[in-house]
């Protein structure tokens, strides 16, 4: 009899609360939304303004390009995306402002890749930053990539193999990680993290267009288009400011002196005839110690690589262990050795920590680094020298031994 | 008399303790604990499980009353009926606290144009239908929803194993700043023990009343060791100091982590999680303030209250703060703590000196 008198009273509840509420206040039907791929921010100096690019999906078009395998621009002619761009006097304000130029409601929450104009990069990003932590739709998984060179033309760009821009630089992204490792990884809240700890800079990935691309995209041969953009390289910051790119090389330096390179490649001439061996690391340790006491602290950095040939261009013999083995580690410890101290004097002429030594000292050992800390991006750091070590194994070498 | 097991009590204590972590991590965003966070997850166990063998031992002299019971029967019937009364407060104030705080998360992140009496509400309806079910269902409901809120937290935790290993770091220097900033970070969660002062309206109701108290600590001890994973892991992936300025700390680092490119956008986890435990919550709540308001009003039955008092807890939920500038100030050491302890100190004192005031009097007299 209760348990009756409470499914009615319950029922009765459902039916009140069902009538109150006419429609869900936040109804969205994604048929009606148009879905942010990429976002590009730039700066207008002229007038003040910041100038926001969205690229959307265009959903017709998208269906279209997958039904009929790959013909050309899609269906009716329409292309997979569109790019729109707004301007404002804060980020805010500039998407906004996109409302008035776009059909549709744009939603953020599927933007793998944001893009930022060098302009805007050198003038600083902290607006950006606070937008993007800030706004419920934004996530801090997308990643971020400085642009040298036209921001409008690379968010308009087709990437010949994939159907939108968008999709097109997060697969760059990703396969440049696994691959090369000149590119520095890092979503934006791992790059956040390390702009809000004390002694170390951000160092953000680089996407430079290339001029080539408008014109043979005109000829509208498919097969005969050029690549948009290429990827690699690095933009140093100070604070939320950039202050210099790093290319490609350094990069890796980089990559190799923080632990974070995945498959990397270098040709190094071989010991006797002077010919080309090409040698490619698989995985890497790194790692950064502070030794000795506050008046005399030295940082250490040990990195070991360990690689395969993949390329032999010489007659020696290379199927057992040899001083001709030996060379050719040496020889690439050396490499990889010239490629991090590049990259150290390059940080140190812009004075941006980017291996983040003050933020070892800081860690461990707190106090010293109360006392250099003020001076550190000025003074100390321009001038440090630290202990570097790299060690180089060779653990294979393919599947034939000699060569032919 | 309807009964529940110490099994059954020790799952609603614990989501009660972990859902405070869950909603905003107080040792991390009430003070300046920063990277030493997961310090104070430790340190806050003791000064929390003191306050709660303070409150609770008095309850084990009276296994078979509650709070309102044996408080009329110490320092007579009307001033136990106004101590009662500040218990049965801090219930209400808890419960419309978190509901808020939860409903807000949801506003800000997922449903910004939704009123808030309609999240507020739903929240307390379906807390009112198993507060009018009887304990005996909220602890099943307890049996049934503990293990998967215990699996989604700790899912949450696991998933971003893979990024730790180089954001770890993020967790040094250790103790750089002495024991100062441990202990500032520590208070807000210490003194949340506020909560477990249902157990002194649920003790009567577990099968074993005198080993209530036991199961209340364990339940302490295992709600606050949880907190220390989650205190590292979100330190790890936010870093010390936007952890610290993050309004929803879980949620935001659930929201940044990805498990090697398809694993992202799992907040559903930490939002439904915590969802679940609210609901728990907000029914114990509920089910404590209403039948320590009916023997307090000297009403045989407690369920024709739970009602007019579930409208009444969402209209003060809704009015409890003006905004979230308020509501995260509330829970700031400097206001939180003195609100708290003297919610637990006054009326718990006033019990323990009439208690042992009768021992006295009583063994003079000879009687047992």
């Amino acid at each position: 009899m209760r348990l009756k008198r409470l499914a009615l009273t319950l029922l009765l509840i459902a039916l009140m609360t069902g009538s109150c509420c006419t429609g869900c206040w936040n109804r969205r039907e994604p048929e009606l939304l148009g879905i942010v791929l990429a976002v590009g921010f730039d700066y207008d100096q002229e007038r003040g303004l910041y100038q926001v690019f969205a690229q959307l999906a265009n959903p017709i078009a998208l269906g279209g390009a997958g039904g009929d395998g790959g013909g050309g621009g899609g269906a009716g002619g329409k292309k997979p995306f569109w790019t729109v761009d707004a301007k404002g006097r804060t980020p805010f304000e500039a998407i906004r402002n996109l409302i008035e130029v776009s059909s549709r409601e744009l939603f953020w929450a599927h933007c793998r890749v944001v893009l930022f104009s060098e302009n805007l990069a050198r003038r600083g990003l902290k607006d950006i930053f606070d937008l993007f932590e800030r706004e419920r739709q934004f996530r801090l998984i997308v990643k971020p990539v400085v642009i040298d060179g036209d921001l409008r033309q690379i968010m308009e760009a087709d990437f010949p193999l994939e159907e939108t821009g968008g999709r097109g630089m997060d697969r760059f992204i990703v396969t440049t990680r696994f691959e090369r490792g000149i590119f520095p990884e890092r979503n934006l809240n791992e790059l956040l993290v390390v702009l809000s700890q004390p002694g170390q800079e951000m160092l953000a990935g680089r996407l430079e267009v290339l001029e080539s691309e408008k014109k043979s995209g005109e000829k509208g041969g498919e097969a005969g288009i050029a690549p948009p953009a290429r990827i690699g390289g690095s933009a140093l910051f100070r604070g939320d400011r950039m202050v210099g790119w790093a290319n490609a090389r350094q990069t890796q330096g980089w990559a190799f002196a923080t632990g974070r390179a995945f498959r990397s490649n270098f040709v190094i001439e071989s010991p006797a005839t002077g010919s080309n061996v090409n040698i490619e690391v698989h995985s890497h340790k790194a790692k950064m110690s502070l030794s000795g006491d506050d008046k005399n602290w030295k940082i250490k950095m040990e990195v070991k690589l360990y690689g395969r040939v993949t390329e032999f261009d010489g007659h020696e013999i290379l199927s057992d262990e040899s001083e001709l083995t030996r060379s050719l580690e040496r020889r690439a410890a050396t490499t990889a050795r010239n490629r991090i101290e590049d990259i150290l004097s390059r940080a140190q002429e812009l004075k941006s920590d980017i291996f983040g030594f003050g933020n070892l000292i800081y860690r461990k050992n707190p106090r010293l680094w109360e006392k250099i800390g003020p001076r550190w991006d000025e003074e100390i750091f321009p001038r440090l020298k630290i202990d570097l070590k790299v060690n180089f194994v060779i653990l294979r070498a393919g599947l034939i031994k000699d060569p032919l | 008399m309807e009964k529940i097991a110490n099994r059954q009590l020790y799952f609603i204590l614990f989501m009660i303790r972990c859902n405070i972590a869950v909603a905003f991590l107080p040792v991390l965003t009430t003070a300046d604990a920063l990277q030493d966070a997961w310090i104070s997850s430790m340190v806050q166990f003791f000064p929390a499980a003191l306050l709660l063998l303070f409150f609770g031992s008095l309850g084990t002299r009276f296994p078979d009353l509650t709070v309102t019971q044996y408080s009329e029967m110490l320092v007579g019937r009307w001033t136990g009926k106004a101590l009662s009364m500040v218990i049965l407060w801090i219930f209400l104030h808890m419960a419309a606290i978190e509901a808020r705080t939860y409903a807000n998360m949801l506003i800000t992140v997922l449903l910004p144009d939704t009123p808030l009496v309609f999240l507020i509400g739903t929240m307390v309806i379906a807390s009112a239908a198993a507060a009018y079910a009887g304990i005996e269902v909220i602890g099943r409901a307890a049996d049934l929803l503990f293990p998967i809120y215990l699996l989604m937290i700790i899912g949450s935790l696991l998933i971003p194993l893979p990024q730790l290993q180089t954001m770890l770091v993020n967790l040094e220097p250790v103790c750089a700043r002495g024991a100062g900033p441990i202990l500032r970070g520590a208070i807000t969660p210490a003194l949340f023990t506020v909560q477990y002062l249902v157990l002194t309206i649920l003790a009567p109701s577990t099968n074993e009343p005198k080993r209530a108290l036991r199961t209340a600590v364990w339940a302490l001890a295992g709600g606050s060791a949880i907190l220390i994973p989650i205190a590292i892991v979100t330190v790890a992936i936010l870093g010390p100091v936007r952890g610290a300025q993050t309004v929803f700390p879980i949620f935001g680092m659930v929201r940044v982590i990805t498990l090697s490119e398809f694993i992202d956008r799992i907040e559903a986890l930490a939002v439904f999680a915590w969802g679940l435990g609210l609901f728990v919550e907000v029914a114990i709540y509920l089910y404590c303030g209403a039948k320590g308001l009916s023997q307090v009003m000297g009403l045989g039955n407690y369920r024709p209250l739970i009602l007019p008092m579930a409208v009444i807890w969402t209209a003060f939920g809704i009015q409890v703060s003006k905004n979230v500038f308020q509501l995260l100030e509330f829970f700031k050491p400097l206001f939180f703590a003195p609100y708290a302890l003297i919610i637990i100190i006054v009326p718990f004192t006033i019990l323990w000196i009439a208690y042992f005031l009768r021992r006295l009097s009583r063994g003079r007299s000879g009687a047992p």
